[in-house]
């Protein structure tokens, strides 16, 4: 397999004093969905937002090891354009009180992009490549809170996508949905992850195994940092577990 | 305990594939004994029984089936599951074994064999044997265990072949006997594929309690 | 059972005397209004409104020129407090809250205890500053200019936390989504906070105008008492409130006072219907629905 998109190498997170991850080291496989997985608390969250560095939005953060983005180390490149290479997509949809067209076009207009014809290209492929632009061709005008919770959903991997990145960080997209919209969401990312590398938190244990090509189980310690216990591809993570805990974890045996 | 009515769930597969078990080895021990001492009757007995030992598989097959639509089990539960849906398998082709020699028995004249048998219910006596220890060391989990039985194997292939001569010499001395001594070989080779279905399962609990696909 | 009456009636007994209260302070309050209201109408008339009081002490006239005089100083003093106002906002909520330093920490708590101890102080604390400071040692005098200085200093607060509300109301969503996609911080602000906010803000702004519209103690000694329509921002004048004042106080003509209170009462209620109006837009959300 090729080279990993990203790789973290003895990553430490600290709030002030306190150690929130504790030296993870992972992989991300190129153009493959890897599930970080466990329970509540576990250091996932903060992990993934760790790679965007949106970490450092949080006065007192403080970071020990490396992160690499293609062999270059993301704590030395610039912030915003590191940001147009990894996207992110959140837990709750968050589309702007604006029109789709407007959403959509806001990054490569952030960007630099000011033709609207150009500007009209991209929207449209990027709702057709998070399959919502059937339903929302004909009126592009509307706002964007006017759509189902579903609909808001894609509208917003949409608008990471116009951006053109090539890493999608997605933290638990499906939580907020209902069955039929979680269903729509992982086909999308199947169809996503073609072109693009995607690293998603999940705490619904059927979904990363439905989905992903790579699980990573975390865990906390006893000083309540966060350690990675186990990461490989995923049908071996669920049929055959190498860490007792990661077994008793994925089959419901936590207390 | 987390996941209780699973956890019982789980356990009724286990004692249910411990009776199947008890009931295939019974199957091929007594159908041995009734071969031997031409018991004509029980042999009638022990071939509707086998409808029994079907039932039972498929019990069990439908509750391995289910625990899987409902539960989703993963990692070392659904290792267990599928390889007890797979013994299950090999137990009722086992009981067949211990049915077709019933039904042999059934197909030959009464009155004394062709000579005493001796080596036949030692075979039968190594492949029951075989078979008790393999399904211990699944409910024991026991990984060591189930490693040392398929060695056993070659015992019964030792004893198929003297099995194979002693026939041969006396149809040779007296040809008029050759039915008895052809179906009674092929007693001796259901026995040595009953040795064969016992590695099967050995090779389903290693993968259970390992993960390792093993090929004896 | 009997209980359970009891409580009944106890609660119909507090909801009753709670509806009396509610009619009595409402009752109140029309009273005022509609007395002046009542009283001063007789006087409204197209040349009350086009006409400059004559000064003098027969209060003939009418109040053409404090009603410019009361709209320049609005648009002055809201040129002033707008960019100063807003902008302290966004500091103190989009940059001062993220900032690492403790010092600068500290700085803000100050800040914000600051303005919240200014927002209480009394206008005429403001007025007399102004005084002091724009009308006497800045050699501005009596205009314009100097009244809107003061006048800032008083709504200023008033705008920092209006737009700290509006802005904090925005969902912390919406700036982690921007960021998320490569926006510097005052793109965040520019693009996607601002206009969510811009709703609050200007019900901040509005809320400044009427409060220029009311005030009288800061103009007082800052605008001077010209009854004459003011030609630039050096002029002294007087607003609407300050001419009731003077009606009452220098003239025996209490009707048009009266009259120029009822003009005062109604633009300060469409004022206040036009944030309502803003405020309930607020809550529906924008774009097409």
């Amino acid at each position: 397999m090729s080279e990993p998109r990203m790789r973290t190498r003895d990553f430490s997170l600290f709030y002030g004093e306190f150690r929130a991850l504790n030296r993870v080291s992972i992989d991300i496989p190129e153009n493959r969905i890897t599930a970080i997985i466990g329970p509540s608390g576990c250091g996932k969250s903060t992990f993934l937002r760790s790679l965007n560095r949106m970490n450092e939005l949080i006065p007192g953060v403080r970071t020990e090891g490396s992160v690499m983005l293609d062999g270059e180390d993301i704590f030395r490149k610039n912030v915003v354009e590191l940001r147009k290479k990894i996207g992110m997509v959140f837990q709750r949809p968050n589309p702007f009180p604006k029109s789709i067209f407007e959403n959509v076009a806001y990054g490569p207009r952030i960007h630099g992009v000011r033709d609207r014809t150009r500007l009209a290209a991209i929207v449209e492929s990027s709702l057709k490549a998070s399959a919502l632009w059937d339903e929302v061709r004909d009126d592009l005008g509307r706002s964007g809170l006017a759509l189902s919770g579903g609909q808001q959903q894609r509208l917003c991997i949409a608008r990471a996508l116009a951006v053109e990145p090539e890493v999608i960080l997605m933290d638990e997209p499906a939580s907020a949905l209902d069955p039929v919209a979680t269903l729509k969401i992982e086909e999308l990312m199947e169809q996503l992850k073609r072109d693009y590398t995607i690293v998603i938190v999940t705490h619904n244990m059927q979904q990363a195994a439905r989905v992903s090509d790579f699980t990573a189980f975390m865990l906390t310690d006893e000083a309540r940092a966060g350690n990675l216990v186990e990461f490989g591809p995923t049908r071996e993570i669920f049929t055959t577990p190498v860490d007792r805990r990661t077994e008793d974890y994925i089959s419901g045996r936590f207390g | 305990m987390p996941r209780e009515s699973y956890e019982s769930d789980m356990q009724v597969v286990r004692e249910e594939l411990q009776v199947l078990a008890g009931m295939a080895a019974d199957a091929v021990e007594n159908s041995v004994r009734i071969l031997r001492d031409r018991r004509m009757e029980e042999g009638e007995a022990l071939i509707e029984a086998d409808l029994l030992v079907n039932g039972k598989c498929h019990a069990i097959e439908e509750m391995c089936l289910n625990l899987v639509a409902t539960q989703q089990p993963v990692a070392g539960d659904l290792r267990f599951l599928f390889s007890a849906m797979q013994i299950a398998m090999q137990l009722e082709r086992i009981a067949d074994y211990g049915k077709g020699i019933a039904r042999i028995n059934a197909g030959m004249p009464p009155g004394p064999h062709v000579k005493p048998l001796l080596d036949i219910p030692r075979m039968s006596g190594v492949a029951v044997s075989m078979l008790r220890d393999a399904i211990a060391a699944f409910l024991n989990q026991d990984a060591e265990a189930a490693e040392r039985i398929p060695a056993r194997d070659v015992e019964l292939d030792l004893l198929y072949s003297q099995i194979y001569r002693v026939l041969l010499t006396h149809v040779m001395q007296d040809p008029r006997r050759i039915d008895d001594a052809l179906k009674l070989t092929f007693v001796a080779h259901n026995l040595e594929r009953v040795g064969d279905r016992v590695v099967n399962i050995c090779e389903r609990v290693i993968y259970y309690l390992t993960g390792e696909v093993v090929d004896f | 059972m009997r209980g359970l009456r009891r409580r009944g009636l106890a609660q119909r007994a507090a909801f009753s005397v709670m509806w009396l209260a509610a009619a009595a302070s409402v009752a109140a309050m029309l009273l005022v209004v509609a007395y002046v209201v009542v009283q001063g109408f007789p006087e409204l008339s197209w040349e009350f409104f086009t006409t400059s009081p004559r000064g003098g002490l027969s209060g003939e006239g009418g109040i053409s020129s404090t009603i410019l005089a009361t709209i320049y100083l609005v648009v002055c003093t809201l040129v002033v407090a707008t960019p100063l106002g807003v902008g302290a906002g966004i500091c103190l909520v989009e940059y001062a809250d993220h900032s690492r330093s403790p010092a600068a920490r500290r700085l803000v708590a100050l800040a914000r205890f600051g303005v919240e101890t200014l927002a209480g102080v009394p206008s005429i604390i403001f007025g007399l500053f102004g005084y002091a400071l724009f009308v006497t040692a800045m050699h501005f005098g009596f205009s314009i200019l100097s009244a809107a200085l003061a006048g800032a200093c008083l709504v200023i607060p008033v705008v920092i936390r209006t737009t700290e509300e509006a802005l904090k109301s925005v969902p912390q969503s919406y700036r982690e989504a921007s960021l998320a996609m490569g926006a510097t911080r005052w793109e965040t602000i520019r693009k996607v906070v601002l206009p969510s906010a811009v709703t609050g803000i200007a019900t901040g702004l509005i809320l400044s105008a009427g409060r220029i519209v009311s005030e009288t103690a800061v103009f007082y000694v800052t605008l001077g008492g010209s009854y004459r329509t003011p030609t630039s921002i050096m002029s002294s004048g007087r607003t609407m409130a300050l001419h009731v004042y003077y009606l009452a106080m220098e003239t025996r003509a209490f009707d048009k006072a009266m009259a120029t209170g009822a003009v005062l009462v109604v633009l300060i209620i469409v004022i206040n219907l036009v944030i309502n109006l803003i405020s309930r837009r607020l809550s529906a959300g924008t774009g097409r629905r």
